[in-house]
Order: structure tokens, then C-alpha cells, then sequence
């Protein structure tokens, strides 16, 4: 029988600090409440769900996924509650972050001596993200190849499981550079160069520009390859049908979707909806 | 005489009214309700906004707008699948609407005004 005062989260990384802060509140709210919290990449969460892990919360990085690796067997409403953008974070002791802008950063980033990552595309939307950037950014630039170029210089180690580890690395200078959320580099404190709004996939206005964009991944069945275009980068919460505690599920839900959510959201980098 | 302004909003309203987000967001709203997502590319399209309608600052001007009571907000949870905040206007946005629409018109004559003495004055036009 489920513990009515237990509520598991399972969350993308990029989402920890907000998801941490609403559960805070709502532990001040309901004193002895056991919230379990879990995360990883989103694509890896959906697929946790997919093979038979139960949470209460499911909150993930693109709201593509409900559709694609979930529903309707797993959850058939998901609520679309942020906005955000792909920067290049980096920390102070980077190498070339002196003198990198939004004009020259594929060229520092191609220097020999620069290392920098992104988070692997079968397991983590910041992953399949990154791929949209560096195709955008190869017609946006007019530099035939650069998307060849990139890939070719990150590979193997350079391809982390999720984007939060990513910024981990970062922050202590095992890389120089990696693509991120823009709310994750500001939960590490990393300084980040903001690329331009027609690569960073950040405004529904660009949505058809985006769109020439695509990257396949692992689809829904094994063997199975999909192909998806660049979209605006949105985020999307929850309560799968199978939750062991709905109504404890529904009040954090509700609380993430508050104004004080949205207040939380916004102090943590994410532009709430 | 111009009618007293009561409304906070409607001073900020005015103070802002040259860069036209905010008009153009009411109007919007005015025929239909809609989600910020939507909202942002049809401010766009539109090409009234001398402001570059990012998602930052709409859903800022939003919430804003919501807390002023202009517009209201509701989850729209009616259907499965994806579910997205809803804005659509208050009766005091309609109120705000009209207001900048006055501002509008003034500014329209007194511009007018402007480029017809231009012609007179300067290009001796008549």
C-alpha cells in the first residue's frame, strides 16, 4: 500500500533548483511529507516511466516527449509552464573567454586547446538541442561545415548523460565550454555567452526558422529512428496516470504553476508562462 | 477636457504608449484570448510593436497586465494533452484599449499636424 505523505519527483536535470525550491515549500506547508526527488536526463526520465518506474511528478525539459514516449498510456495532460535558451557557459578561466562574442565563438571553440561538451541527444533534450544550434548556426554564420566541424571536435567523453553534470564540469574546469540552458548556467553561477535569438531556440517568433533544423534520435520501440525539427525550448510537468499519490501531486503541481512558482521560475533563470 | 486617469496601468500605459507593446497586446486579446506563445509570433506578424516581441518581455508585460487587471489567466484543462496558460481581457482591458486608442488618435492629429506644416513651411507644398 502507497504512503499517502510520500511524493516522488522525477525531474530533468535542468529543472533541480525550482523543483527543489517548490518542494521546500510545500514540505514547509505540509510538515513530514517524504519527497523523493530524481533526475536526469528527460528523455532517459520518460524512458525510466516507459519501463515501469512510478512517480508522482514527471517534469521534463521538452513537452515533445509526453506526446512521444508517453502518452496516452503513461499521462494523458502535461502542462507547458516555461521558456528558456541554449547558451555557451563557461567559467572565468576558460580558455578564450576573454575575447569570445556572439560574432566569434565557433571559432575559439575550434582552437586545439579549447575543450568543450554537450550532453548526448538519446538521453537528454539539451543534447538534441545542441545538434539544432550548431545546424542553425551553420546557415545563420554562412559557414559551410561548421556543423561537421563541431561534431567532429566533440565526441566520446565530451558527450555527457545530462546537461546539469555538463555545468558541474564546467564550474570546476574540466571543460572550457558546453552548450546549456541558460537556467542551468545560472544555477552554477557560470558566466554564459548568449547566442543569437535566430540559433538559441528560445522565441516561438523564429519557430519556422528553427524548424530547418533536425536531428534523429532513438524513437519509441527499440531499433525504432525518429527524425525531430527545432522547436522553441519549452517545459512541461506532469502527474503521469499511474501516480501513487495524485492528490499530494496535484498540490505540488499547483504550486509550481502559482504565481509563487512562477516567481521561483524566474529567480532560477526560466522565463514562466 | 481629458478625462481624469485613475488607473495606474493607465499611466504606465501612457508612459509607454510610443513603443506599442502594450496596445497591441490588448488588441490582440481583444478578439480573441490566446497564449503567450501565440501572442508572441502574432506581435510579431502584426508589426505594430516597436519593441522585438521576445518571450521574456511579453510574458512579463503579462503578468503585469494580470496583476494590474487587465487581462485574466486561466489554465486551459478542458482537453487532454498539452495545456497552456490562456490570457483574455478584463473589462478594465477594454477599458485600457479604448484608452490607447484615444492616446493613438492623439498622437496620430498631432503628428499629422506636424507633417503638414512640414509641407507648408519648409517644402513651401500646399
Amino acid at each position: 500500500m502507497s504512503n499517502q505523505q510520500t511524493l516522488k519527483i522525477l525531474h530533468a536535470g535542468a529543472l533541480r533548483k525550482p523543483v527543489v525550491e517548490c518542494a521546500k515549500l510545500l514540505d514547509e506547508a505540509r510538515p513530514g511529507l517524504d519527497i523523493q526527488l530524481d533526475s536526469c536526463g528527460s528523455r532517459a526520465c520518460a524512458r525510466q516511466v516507459r519501463e515501469g518506474k512510478v512517480v508522482d511528478i514527471l517534469a521534463l525539459a521538452d513537452p515533445m516527449l509526453f506526446d512521444e514516449l508517453l502518452g496516452p498510456e503513461y499521462v494523458d495532460k502535461y502542462y507547458i509552464f516555461a521558456n528558456d535558451q541554449i547558451v555557451l557557459a563557461y567559467n572565468e578561466f576558460s580558455r578564450g573567454s576573454g575575447e569570445i562574442d556572439a560574432k566569434n565563438w565557433f571559432d575559439i571553440l575550434l582552437r586545439e586547446e579549447v575543450t568543450f561538451g554537450r550532453s548526448n541527444q538519446h538521453l537528454d533534450p539539451c543534447g538534441y538541442r545542441t545538434l539544432m544550434v550548431w545546424q542553425l548556426a551553420e546557415q545563420y554564420y554562412g559557414r559551410p561545415g561548421l556543423f561537421g566541424q563541431l561534431d567532429q571536435r566533440c565526441r566520446g567523453d565530451l558527450i555527457y548523460p545530462k546537461s546539469y553534470d555538463l555545468a558541474s564540469d564546467v564550474l570546476v574546469g574540466k571543460l572550457d565550454y558546453a552548450f546549456e540552458y541558460l537556467c542551468v548556467a545560472n544555477q552554477f553561477g557560470l558566466r554564459n555567452l548568449m547566442l543569437p535569438e535566430k540559433i538559441n531556440l528560445s522565441n516561438p517568433a523564429h519557430a519556422d526558422y528553427y524548424k530547418q533544423s533536425t536531428v534523429s534520435l532513438q524513437g519509441r520501440n527499440s531499433g525504432e529512428m525518429i527524425t525531430i525539427p527545432g522547436a522553441p525550448i519549452e517545459f512541461a510537468i506532469a502527474i503521469p496516470k499511474n501516480a501513487e499519490n495524485p492528490a499530494l501531486a496535484k498540490d505540488f503541481l499547483d504550486l509550481m504553476l502559482s504565481k509563487k512558482g512562477q516567481q521561483i521560475l524566474e529567480d532560477c533563470g526560466l522565463i514562466p508562462y | 477636457m481629458k478625462e481624469e486617469v485613475q488607473n495606474p496601468a493607465f499611466a504606465y500605459i501612457a508612459g509607454r504608449i510610443d513603443k506599442m507593446l502594450v496596445p497591441t497586446l490588448l488588441y490582440i486579446l481583444a478578439n480573441e484570448p490566446a497564449h503567450g506563445y501565440g501572442l508572441i509570433q502574432m506581435v510579431n506578424e502584426s508589426g505594430f510593436s516597436e519593441i522585438e516581441a521576445d518571450p521574456a518581455t511579453i510574458y512579463r508585460n503579462l503578468r503585469r497586465m494580470e496583476e494590474d487587471g487587465l487581462v485574466i489567466s486561466q489554465w486551459e484543462t478542458e482537453n487532454n494533452g498539452p495545456a497552456r496558460r490562456a490570457y483574455q481581457l478584463s473589462r478594465e482591458g477594454h477599458q485600457a484599449l479604448d484608452y490607447c486608442v484615444q492616446l493613438i488618435n492623439d498622437k496620430v492629429i498631432r503628428m499629422q499636424a506636424f507633417l503638414e506644416q512640414y509641407q507648408r513651411e519648409v517644402k513651401k507644398i500646399e
